[in-house]
């Protein structure tokens, strides 16, 4: 594997679409076509990247542009030399970067756009009416969904740490304020900790603003190397590491929160990257559900188990209050749900300081970590 | 499987391969079986063809005793599953005394009382259409 200067890989472009207006729109009679959605993205990456699609020569397709072959005839690219689509959990964000960055510092292919489209609104996806296949006995006693999944674990955490709910109102309390500065944000209204325990219980002891939204929208994030990059107009930011690692059971819930795994994504990006996670600017953490955040935090490192509460109060996780805020965008539970996705666009944003008022000045390293069965974390550096 | 299909209980049961047929057979007659290892000891849960420690394939089936504790518990307020259109109901993890875990139904009351860490015993309840499901209750119950 060469390692030479010209192939360290960048993010070169980064595309989406307006998921408040799509959210508004109640009353489509349609399901809103998965490919016209990715398109939208695509193009929106092109041109915030300033390439031409002939300049893309590798296509991973991602959840709901199920087949690359009509993706890419839709787009007229003909012959690309990486190629290939990934199913649609979310641990799959993390993993579509890394495809695209492997093959680009390889020399397998030079620009990647990797596309990621969900109309899981209009197509009413709710996420647990199917079952887990992975988990038959737990179906038959009617637990499903990944949202029960999690919350179990949490029930749990509360118990060996003497934790409350309350650590989960303040993080989402935290996010909805950042999606009130992000202007295609879902949700924007601003919530009270009475707002939050005033909801009702989707699977105790979660409530209904630790859960994700329901969103349609889309992403398109283009990689190739950082030389090419500095020729483009956009500043450079570039993958300065990135780990993956599995945590294979066979139900989604982990005995340890996913904590060993996490130690060792942590691990690997402060090696790569040759810091420490305290000089990082802002993290965007996978928060398909709210205690992912408080996990993640403790699993990283940024403080002991079973601090996350602490740390909150302490260190914090709000802009303006924080030295490194967390999910600057509002994430999956305020902005939009497009599964990690909009993390990592976020990341990228974040770096070019093109986010109005939610920047965080003097932004330098942007960390994106999730936690789910196959664990992924980049950090990202603005050259 | 298509959700409109699923409204019997029995439509959840999983479409059994050879190597699971003992454990699925074991609960309709109300026995909760778990693999253990002729080779190693190990006892394992969901099955697999061979025993995940060291992968021998002298993997036999034996009832689990019945005893175990609650590791967490949750309450569904959203009915996912057309066999289960009633909640609020509410499902405990629980660890057998082989070791793994294993989730199974919960009565409303004991979800409230019993604390995370209580002693467990396993039981057996007939659903709507005749389908055994686990039911764990306190051990002293
Ligand atoms: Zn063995």
């Amino acid at each position: 594997m060469q390692t030479n200067e010209s192939r360290r890989v960048a993010v070169v472009g980064v595309g989406d679409v307006d998921y408040g207006k799509y959210y508004r729109q109640r009353d489509l009679h349609y399901v809103r076509d998965p490919y016209a959605l990715g398109i939208e993205a695509f193009k929106n990456a092109l041109e915030d990247s300033g390439l031409t699609k002939d300049d893309i020569d590798g296509v991973i397709c991602v959840r709901d542009i199920k087949q690359y072959d009509q993706f890419c005839y839709r787009i007229g690219i003909d012959k690309p030399r990486l190629v290939n689509g990934l199913e649609s959990s979310g641990r799959q964000s993390g993993l579509a970067l890394q495809y695209a960055a492997m093959a680009i510092a390889t020399g397998m292919a030079n620009t990647v756009a990797v596309v990621y489209s969900n109309n899981g609104r209009t197509a009413k996806y709710n996420y647990g009416s199917t079952g887990d296949a992975g988990d038959p006995f737990g179906i038959l006693h009617g637990m499903t969904s990944p949202g029960a999944q999690v919350g179990a674990m949490f029930a749990r955490y509360c118990h060996d740490y003497n934790a409350s709910e309350e650590v989960l109102a303040k993080i989402a309390i935290s996010q909805r304020y950042h999606a009130s500065m992000t202007p295609n944000a879902v949700f924007k209204k601003l919530l009270t900790m009475d707002d939050y325990m005033g909801a009702k219980y989707i699977t105790e002891p979660l409530r209904l603003f630790d859960y994700c939204l329901i969103n349609d929208g889309a992403v398109c994030i283009i990689l190739s190397s950082v030389e090419r990059a500095k020729d483009l107009k956009k500043p450079v930011v570039e993958m300065i590491a990135t780990s993956a690692c599995g945590d294979m059971k066979s139900m989604y819930m982990k005995e340890d929160f996913f904590y060993g795994a996490l130690q060792k994504i942590s691990a690997d990006l402060q090696g790569q990257a040759g810091i420490k996670l305290t000089d990082i600017d802002n993290m965007q953490i996978y928060d398909n559900f709210t205690p992912t955040v408080v996990f993640s935090l403790e699993g990283l490192g940024l403080c002991g188990r079973g601090e996350a509460s602490q740390y909150i109060d302490e260190v914090g996780i709000t802009l303006g209050q924080s030295v490194r805020p967390v999910n600057t965008s509002g994430g999956h539970i305020s902005e939009t749900y497009m599964q990690g996705f909009n993390h990592q666009v976020e990341c990228v944003r974040q770096l070019r300081h093109e986010c109005g008022e939610r920047q965080v000045k003097d932004s330098k390293l942007s960390l994106y970590v999730c936690a789910a069965p196959i664990l992924t974390g980049h950090i990202f550096a603005r050259l | 499987m298509e959700e409109s299909m699923r409204e019997n209980v029995a439509s959840l049961l999983p479409v059994v391969t050879e190597y699971e047929a003992p454990f699925w057979n074991g609960l309709q007659d109300g026995k909760l079986m778990v693999q253990e290892c002729k080779s190693c000891g190990h006892k394992q849960f969901p099955p697999s063809p061979v025993c995940t420690e060291c992968l021998s394939e002298k993997v036999e089936w034996v009832e689990a005793s019945g005893k175990a504790s609650l590791w967490s518990k949750v309450e569904f307020n959203k009915a996912y599953l057309k066999p289960y259109p009633d909640v609020p109901y509410a499902v405990a993890v629980a660890r057998l005394e082989e070791g793994p875990l294993v989730e199974g139904r919960f009565s409303a009351e004991n979800y409230k009382k019993v604390p995370i860490d209580a002693e467990l015993k396993v039981t057996f309840v007939d659903t709507q259409d005749g389908t055994k499901i686990v039911e764990f209750v306190p051990v002293n119950d």
